[in-house]
Parts: C-alpha cells; structure tokens; sequence
C-alpha cells in the first residue's frame, strides 16, 4: 500500500481527496459522513454575510445519454449564520482530527471584513483558508467573488490583508472567468498565498426552453447567468493548473479543481503540478462513496507504477508542457486502419474526405468486399479518424519519431539568418 | 493533386540542386510560400549561378530548413 497522504503548502490530509466548497460540503452532518466515507479533507462551503438563495438552482446538460456532463448553478455562498457554521466546524475537526477543514471565505474587498472573519474562523480552529475570488454570479454583482477575482490588484491587496491576521496556510480560489489566469495566480503569490486553487465555475448559461423561450433554470421566468463545471470543464481546468504550474514565478503549491470524476482524472491533475484534487461535481451526481473507487484506483496505480508515496507524482507532467513553437515539426503520427477490427462504418472516410484531408481510400478487395485505407502519406496525423471512429483500436496512430528534430522556433531562428529582405523574388 | 506527390515533386526538386552541389543560401518566405535561394559556388569562391525554387506545399517548406537545421546539429 503507497502512502497516499499529501501535504499541501502544510495542510495535510490522509489522502489528496477532497470535497470542494460547494453544497457536498455544506454542514457537519455532511463533511463528517463524507470523511468516514474516506475523503481526505474538506473545503467548507464558502462562509461570509449569510445569503438568501432562489429556489431552482441547478441544471445540468445531458450529452447522448450521458447525465451531467457538464452542471450550472446559480446557488450563492451559505445561508447559514457564521456561528452555525463554526460551530459544525468545530465539532467536525474534533471528531477527525487528522482530516483536513478548510474554510472558504468571501466578504467584502475591505480589510477590516477580512480581518474579522479570518480571526473569528481560526480561532475555532481550521487547517487553512482558501479565499473564494471565483464565484461568478451573484456573489460578483456585489463585488465579491468573481468580480474581484478577475482584477489581480484586488487579488493581490485581498491576499495581504488575509496573510497580515492568518496563522494558518492560506489558498487563492481562482476564478477560469478571465482571459490569463496566470495573471491573478501572480498576482496571489504576490500578495503571500502559500497556494492556489483552480478552478471555480464558468460563467454559463445552461440554456433556453424552446417551448416556453425560458430560460434554464428560471425563477419565476427569469434566468441570470450560472457556473459551469463537472466533466465538460475539464480539459479548460486541466490547461489552467498546467499554466499556472509552468509559470516560473508562481511556484506556490497547486489544489487541483474542475470536472475530477475518478482517480484517472485526479492523477491527470497531480501529474500537471496538482499537489491536492477538489471535487464538487462527481460527488452531486454520484454521492460520497465514489471516493472509495478513487483510493482503490490511486493505491493501485502507484503500486503499478512502484512509486511509494502519492506526492511523488505531482508535476511530472509539467515540464512536457510547452509552447507551440517547442513541439518538434518533424515527429509524425499517420493513421492506420485496422481491417479485422473495422465495422467499415465509414465514419473515418466521411470526416476524412468532408473535414480533413482526403487521405482516406475506398476500396474492393479480391472478393469484392469493400474496405478502407489510409494513404498514410498523405495523412496529416490530425486523429480525426480515429476521434470519430466507435470501435476501440480500429484505428492506430502510427508513430514516426523523427530524424532530425526541428521546432518552429528553431526554424524561424535559422531563417533569421538567411532572410532575403523584403524584395518580391518572382 | 494529393499534398504528397506535390511534396515530393518539391523534394525532387531541392535534392537534385543539392546533388549539383548548390547551397542555401538564402530564403524569403510570404504569403506566397517560400522562396529558397540557391547558389553554386565554384573553387574559388565565386558564386556561378544561383537558382530561386518557389516551394509550396508545406511538407517541402518543412524539408529544407530540415536540411539546414541537420547541417547546423551536425556542427554543434
Ligand atoms: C451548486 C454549487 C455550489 C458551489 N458553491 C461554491 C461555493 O460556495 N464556494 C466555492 O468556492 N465554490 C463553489 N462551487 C464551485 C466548486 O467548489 C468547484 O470549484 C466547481 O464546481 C468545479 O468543480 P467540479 O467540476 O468538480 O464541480 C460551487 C459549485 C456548485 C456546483
């Protein structure tokens, strides 16, 4: 058995599991059901001045089938009074003292608000803060949330007056509502974060009931726009860790968040610098217990891998990550099609020959039965084909590692030098 | 035309100059393609004649710097 445990910017927790600030963790009753079901740690739902929510809140998309693939809301920070929360809290972290409690907060951008509610929270006793400066919608009409997320001054000035009272280690929630995310990541390290978290909903609007030209969800016929998240923001999540984690000035420890909904999907987070995962979504749809296929899953890869220690994965993927201009121009992946296992669909044709680049054939056997190949070269190795294609290992994409590496880069530097100036040559 | 046989009807072109014994030796690129400059140079140092190949597709833009940049590694 590895050791699992993780240790993020000082709050450890049996396991990198934990339950984001959202309703999962929204009382003790639930927090404490969630660690006796195996999660590792909890970010409370996020405490301030108590709100008054609307009802019908949630909405979610289905995807050929598949049920929440991605979910909106419209839910608002706790409506419950901060004592009430506190005293939960309290109670929780006696019961578990080795799981970690994270309070949320989100006040006014005013230094005596913060002041107030980082002493209140930690005198009773927490692990860490974690800043909420991502909530989209409502919160960020009355300049919380997202609305001071998005301006790294605020982010900056917010983080130094938590850091001037707290004692515990304290996380930036960043919101994905902004063009570079690195912008407000640097501007929380400036500010003293010992971590940043990432990322909170996207700004969405679920949809329109055709029939009655609604909104979905409304209220009382009337919609606002809502946060996105679950497995459809996913990959936008993972981009954003990445870039924060390659950032060479933001070198503070990364709590991973967005669309996690198994144990692949956490070590895909851990392996682009993720030191911790957060995970709403999965947990909505499915209940607390999907954490214990997440400890089996996590526990048996690292043993397939003989790594001894969960943490041993963090950002061994990052330094894989670059820039465009660094990707090799002479590595080449071609198509192959895969005739004992192709269902001659022509799926791969269709996608070939109307989007891509004609590189797929139709042909006749001796026999007269027809089947499809790839010119492979004339394939541009874009994986459309094989994107496309509903039979597992139909189709291979054949590696040509290269002779000689070239990245664009290079080139451009190499023609730098050669350039012939502007004159039209005919 | 498939992109390929216009490649390696390019290709043709830049290894038979190459074979010659001519050089890069110079390249413009627009949004015409690339223009690659080749001179031969005789013994003593003279630049004999010099061949302007327009090369299209983007296999063959991607193979002459190719060219260039395996000569420069080779140096290193
Ligand atoms: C209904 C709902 C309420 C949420 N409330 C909060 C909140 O109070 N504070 C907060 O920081 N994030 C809140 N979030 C955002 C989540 O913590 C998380 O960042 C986001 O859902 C992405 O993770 P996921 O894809 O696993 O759901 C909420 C999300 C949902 C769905």
């Amino acid at each position: 058995m590895a050791d699992l445990s993780v240790n993020l910017a000082g709050i450890k927790s049996p396991n990198p599991f934990w339950l984001a600030s959202a309703p999962p963790t929204n009382s003790g009753y639930q927090v404490q059901r969630a660690f006796e079901a195996g999660w590792g740690g909890a970010v409370w739902k996020t405490l301030g001045d108590p709100v008054i929510n609307v009802s019908s809140r949630f909405s979610a998309s289905t995807f050929n089938g598949q049920k929440v693939a991605g979910f909106n809301n419209i839910e608002l920070i706790t409506d419950r009074p901060l004592e009430v929360n506190l005293k939960e809290i309290y109670e929780t972290k006696k019961k578990f003292p080795n799981h970690a409690i994270v309070a949320s907060l989100m006040v006014e951008p005013k230094q005596e608000k913060w002041h107030e509610i980082v002493k209140k929270v930690e005198a009773i006793g927490v692990d860490g803060l974690e800043l909420n400066f991502g909530c989209p919608h409502g919160m960020a009409e009355r300049g919380m949330g997202s609305a001071s997320g998005q301006v790294p001054e605020l982010v900056e000035k917010q983080t130094h007056w938590v850091k001037e009272v707290a004692e515990t280690p304290v996380i930036v929630k960043l919101t994905p509502n902004i063009t570079d995310v690195t912008a407000t990541a640097y501007a929380a390290v400036q500010g003293g974060a010992d971590s940043i978290s990432l990322i909170n909903t996207i700004n969405s609007l679920m949809g329109v009931d055709i029939h009655s030209w609604n909104t979905i969800p409304h209220v009382s016929g009337k919609g606002t726009h809502g946060g996105y998240c679950g497995p459809a923001v996913k990959p936008i999540a993972l981009n954003m860790v990445a870039e924060c984690a390659r950032h060479p000035e933001i070198n503070v420890p990364i709590s991973g968040i967005g669309g996690i909904s198994n144990w692949q999907d956490a070590i895909e987070f851990m392996l682009m610098g993720s030191t911790n995962v957060q995970v709403c979504t999965a947990a909505m749809h499915h209940g607390f217990r999907i954490v214990e296929d997440m400890i089996d899953g996590l526990n048996n890869y690292l043993d397939e891998k003989g790594l001894a220690r969960a943490m041993d994965l963090v950002g061994q993927t990052v330094s894989k990550y670059q820039n465009w201009g660094d990707l090799d121009l002479n590595y080449k992946v071609a198509a192959r099609i895969n005739p004992d296992k192709c269902i001659n669909c022509n799926k791969c044709y269709i996608s070939c020959e109307d989007t891509s680049h004609q590189c797929i054939d139709r042909l006749l056997d001796a026999n007269g039965k027809s089947y499809l190949k790839v010119r492979e070269d004339d394939c541009v190795g874009c994986n459309l084909c094989s994107i496309v294609c509903p039979v597992d290992g139909a189709i291979d994409m054949i590696e040509y590692p290269s002779e000689v590496e070239m990245t664009w880069n290079e080139r451009q530097s190499l023609l730098g030098k050669m350039t012939i100036g502007e004159e039209t040559v005919s | 035309m498939h992109e390929h046989q216009l490649f390696m009807e390019e290709k043709e072109r830049i290894d038979n100059l190459v074979e010659q014994g001519y050089k890069i030796t110079g390249i413009e690129e627009n949004l015409s393609g690339a223009y690659v400059h080749f001179d031969y140079i005789d013994h003593d140092n003279r630049n004999v004649e010099t061949q302007i190949l327009h090369v299209l597709s983007a296999d063959a833009r991607k193979y002459f710097t190719t060219l260039l940049v395996a000569k420069e590694k080779r140096f290193d």
